[in-house]
């Protein structure tokens, strides 16, 4: 699928998000394919979240559209979408300098795992991946108040 | 940041959360020495690990609940209509039967909207494209766009009359076309046509064409089942 066109990978989205919501609380998939699932679909998690954000960011920019509203309560406050674009620019940082530390952060914090689940797919024990995420929540937690001014 | 920094950086974090906590402020005069930096950077970073903070709400739960809005649609409300089911979805977007919610009048219609996570901006501004193909064809024979807009997180959707119709591939399995009827069809369907030629071979088959999306990307496209002259 790689070498095809993007739309492909879009489609490839699509059915990753319809996988994932049926093997969340299947537990007994072998590890090996369960960890890289986990993996790809805390990717997809992230891109699906931090797209949302961005679209609440265009929808209130204004595009000329006429604006109407869905009536519903609203997923994510203006605030949480805000941060959650604080928090993924603060992680590709993170990634940058250590890229470990952006696998894992990226795994407990979008991808929802333990750490015992997390050690699975860096290959670490969970000893190093508990150290590996106090760092990166710790930098995280700090960038995000430096950035938000709110102390986050 | 520089690696050798970064990894110094990580040693004392990490070995002053180690030690006794009132042993730690003597470890950390130690460990850094006269570097005024080092040990402003690790206690900046021992304080945001000791208050907590956003990192406690994992963003995995507002991304669950992002995705099970989108497959749980019925009921949900765009702009004055809402949705009663799903009709179809392509790899772009989907398809809902919606109606009148404000009780005005009856009338049902059907609202194509870009699935989430999917909105980026090109296909955004293919979406847009094909809302203003649809905007600027006025014939019985294509179904009409009544309205279009934004919802309030940003994804473009675009109001068209309902009309009950069958897949072209279904329609066209039903009457056991072979190959070359059936691609005589989708040459008169495709919605690139831009050609009068075109139009009329589609407006003899006396069908309405309802998708307008690229070939490429949807191809198999959407007519009436009956009829309609």
């Amino acid at each position: 699928m790689r070498r095809e066109r993007p739309d492909h990978t879009l489609q490839t989205t699509a059915l990753v998000h319809e996988a994932y919501l049926r093997l969340v609380g299947q537990r007994n998939i072998r590890w090996q394919t369960r960890i890289h699932f986990f993996a790809a679909a805390a990717q997809v998690m992230r891109h699906i979240l931090v797209d949302h954000a961005r679209g609440r960011r265009r929808a209130k920019r204004g595009d000329g559209m006429p604006e109407l509203s869905l009536d519903e309560a609203v997923v994510l406050s203006d605030q949480r979408a805000d941060e959650l674009l604080a928090v993924n620019d603060a992680l590709m940082s993170l990634t940058a300098d250590d890229p470990r530390k952006g696998r894992v952060f990226e795994l407990r914090y979008f991808g929802g795992m333990s750490v015992d689940e997390a050690a699975e797919a860096p290959k670490v024990s969970p000893a190093t991946l508990a150290r590996d995420w106090r760092m990166a929540k710790s930098w995280l937690r700090r960038e995000m108040g430096d950035r938000l001014g709110d102390g986050a | 940041m520089e690696p050798e920094r970064w990894r110094q950086i990580e040693e004392v974090f990490q070995a002053a959360l180690d030690c006794e906590p009132e042993r730690r402020s003597a470890f950390l005069d130690t460990a850094c020495g006269g570097d005024r930096s080092l040990l402003q950077e690790i206690e900046s970073l021992l304080g945001s690990y000791q208050k907590g903070g956003f990192t406690e709400a994992p963003a995995f739960h507002d991304a669950v609940r992002l995705i099970e809005k989108d497959y749980s649609v019925a009921g949900r409300r765009i702009g004055p209509y809402r949705v009663i089911r799903e009709i179809g979805h392509g790899g772009l977007g989907a398809v809902y039967l919606a109606a009148r919610a404000d009780q005005a009048f009856r009338k049902e219609v059907a609202i194509k909207l870009i699935k989430r996570g999917l909105d980026t901006e090109s296909i955004i501004q293919r979406f847009r494209s094909e809302r203003q193909i649809l905007a600027s064809l006025d014939h019985p024979n294509i179904t009409r766009l009544l309205d279009g807009g934004t919802t309030e997180d940003g994804l473009p959707y675009f109001v068209m009359e309902y009309i009950q119709g069958q897949p072209m591939d279904s329609y066209c399995e039903a009457r056991q076309l072979n190959t070359v009827e059936r691609s005589g069809f989708s040459r008169g369907f495709a919605p690139r046509f831009n050609t009068p030629t075109r139009i009329s071979s589609f407006t003899a088959t006396s069908s309405r064409a309802m998708s307008w999306s690229q070939p490429k990307a949807f191809p198999s496209c959407w007519i009436s089942a009956s009829p309609s002259s």
